[in-house]
């Protein structure tokens, strides 16, 4: 349990973190 | 190849296209915020959804405020999805008893859903329960679609608009796709799924005695409604492991016919609206145009590689008339597959009425080529119409350096800033697909998921990353993709594919709302005529030939060369 627990909390990590950095991205591109 | 076989293809591309331009209009007006027949019911319901989430629509986006939106609505699905995924043995309607997925394959899952891939590492009928198939998984279905058809409005208001910053409200235009397209079209076509014989059900299976008095357990759920959001949103995901191959999902030629011109409608509609907003139906035309020579091609050719068939069985004495039908479903035949597979692979839909992986090298080829073009033949509901205008921007850039002149589309002039985005979007495709490729081709963990060894094993990694970037989703099948690995690199390539094109995308779009619209010269590049036509379909073979030529060549060309050197795989 405690290691579906941690591989969940990556998982979401990654997923957001994902989108977070296309966020990112976007800002970067407003600024070109 | 037959008479029948190219009528039968006809008759479906003729029906399709009959319902391009009165599918269009109704679209147009949609958006454009007209009074459709549908809107003493919807109007209030749409008015309900607005207030309940603090939307004022009369508030619009800059291009920023938009892909925001579009990133914090698929962070938000994302989130819910992986959970109801997870948890699923704890919710509601899971008769089966299916345990939660695992979270690598939730993962995948859920990533894959909320960008309109639907690529799937599992089979629905031995691992989602219903409550998933429905609440998660359908519901995804219409959002991603909905979300691809508001960027690609965002993107058309662009051409319509000048000196403004405002694209557009992304909530508002997420909700008029659902409400006023999706959801009419679906209930339309789900009732006739039903009567087309597709099961419609909330039990988890029913016991039929077989021809030889044995009892056998067959999977069954809530499938005409999943069918038929998965056609008409291109998205693809079947409820049954082996997809549209399957006599529940499609039970026969009709019901393959009705899934075919689901499958194209919107797309096509959108591309045609695209025109109709413009106030440019031509335009719209000459672009269904190239889609419509480079589609046809394609389904010429998987049908005559596949009725060519496989000399090394016909020199054993397999009979040659059927060609290749290893993989295929007799009630649909040659023609229709190929059809079938190439339109899936041609939108961004990704549902399959035969296993890919059993069509000939070059059969299978043409699938992959069509996904590495771009998607954009139609494309998705959304993706296919900004995608084809990303390379129509690339053709006016290019003839505007062959005569010199200053490069305009539809008239906003395309200048540095324009190109630099559309290469940004364009290029995340081979980056995406290549990249993670090659990582998967030589990595033991890469390797060791392929079932069939040398060129063709490369062909299975090859389209599965063509697959997830492209938001495809259909597969080779021959690959063992329930993996670490795959499920974490095929999410990346999915989100990569899809956010990543539609960022600069809107970027573009907010530059060209900002333009002024010049008028046109004597010197100005005719977009709406066969010459620009025949330069879109050269920018596109050009484009999809340079970044995937080579790594086409190592695996279904050389597996081509093979299977006539006598060598099968």
């Amino acid at each position: 349990m405690e290691t579906f627990a941690m591989l969940d909390i990556l998982f979401i990590l990654l997923g957001a973190g994902m989108l977070a950095a296309l966020a990112a991205y976007a800002f970067a591109l407003d600024r070109l | 190849m037959t008479f029948i076989g190219w009528l039968q293809i006809g008759l479906v591309l003729i029906a399709v296209l009959s319902l391009a331009k009165p599918l269009g209009l109704y679209i147009a007006r949609v958006f454009s915020g007209e009074r459709t027949w549908l809107s003493p019911v919807l109007v209030p319901l749409e008015a309900c959804f607005y207030r309940l989430a603090g939307v004022r629509t009369e508030r619009e986006q800059s291009w920023l405020g938009y892909a925001l939106a579009v990133l914090a609505f698929s962070l938000a699905g994302f989130l819910v999805l992986y959970a109801m995924l997870r948890l699923q043995h704890l919710l509601p309607l899971n008769p089966q008893g299916f345990a939660g997925l695992p979270p690598d394959l939730a993962f995948n899952t859920a990533v894959s859903f909320v960008t309109n891939t639907n690529w799937q590492n599992y089979g629905g009928e031995t691992t989602m329960s219903h409550f998933s198939q429905v609440a998660g998984l359908t519901v995804q279905n219409f959002l991603s679609a909905a979300t691809g058809m508001a960027v690609a409005i965002a993107v058309t208001r662009a051409f319509m608009r000048s000196k403004v910053s405002e694209l557009g409200n992304f909530w508002v235009d997420l909700t008029r796709a659902t409400l006023y397209v999706l959801l009419p079209l679906a209930i339309m076509v789900t009732i006739a799924f039903i009567g087309l014989g597709l099961p419609q059900s909330f039990d988890a299976s029913f016991v039929a005695t077989t021809l030889e008095g044995a009892q056998q357990t067959i999977a069954i759920g809530p499938i005409a409604s999943q069918e038929a959001i998965k056609q008409l949103g291109t998205n693809g995901g079947g409820f049954f492991n082996v997809n549209a191959a399957h006599p529940f999902e499609n039970p026969t030629a009709f019901s393959n016919y009705l899934n075919i011109i689901a499958m194209l409608s919107i797309s096509l509609a959108m591309v045609y609206a695209f025109g109709q907003m413009v106030g440019r139906r031509r335009q719209g035309w000459a672009l269904i145009a190239v889609t419509l020579v480079l589609l046809i091609t394609g389904i010429g050719a998987v049908y005559w590689a596949e009725t060519a068939g496989n000399p090394l069985l016909h020199a054993v004495g397999v009979d040659t008339l059927q060609g290749n039908m290893e993989g295929k479903e007799v009630r649909f035949g040659q023609a229709m597959t190929a059809l079938y597979a190439a339109v899936t692979t041609g939108l961004s839909d990704g549902g399959v009425n035969a296993m890919h992986s059993s069509l000939t090298p070059l059969g299978g080829l043409v699938p992959m080529f069509l996904i590495q073009l771009g998607e954009v033949l139609p494309g998705g509901v959304g993706s296919g119409l900004y995608g084809m205008i990303v390379f129509a921007i690339l053709a006016v850039f290019v003839a505007g350096l062959m005569v010199g002149r200053t490069p305009e589309f539809l008239g906003k002039k395309i200048e540095a800033r324009e190109m630099k985005l559309a290469m940004l979007a364009v290029l995340i495709l081979p980056l995406a697909i290549l990249g993670f490729t090659t990582v998967s081709a030589v990595a033991e963990f890469g390797v060791r998921s392929i079932t069939t060894p040398g060129p063709h094993g490369l062909s299975e990694i090859l389209y599965a990353f063509s697959s997830a970037a492209g938001n495809n989703g259909s597969a080779f099948g021959g690959l063992s993709g329930n993996t670490p690995w795959y499920n974490t690199t095929l999410a990346l390539a999915m989100l990569l594919g899809r956010f990543a094109y539609i960022v600069p995308v809107l970027a573009i779009a907010g530059s060209l709302a900002a333009k002024p619209r010049a008028e046109a010269s004597s010197g100005t590049f005719p977009t709406d005529r066969p010459l620009f036509v025949g330069l879109l379909i050269g920018i596109i073979l050009i484009m999809g030939g340079l970044q995937f030529f080579p790594a086409l060549a190592l695996g279904p060309i050389a597996e081509h060369f093979a299977m006539l050197a006598g060598q099968s795989f």
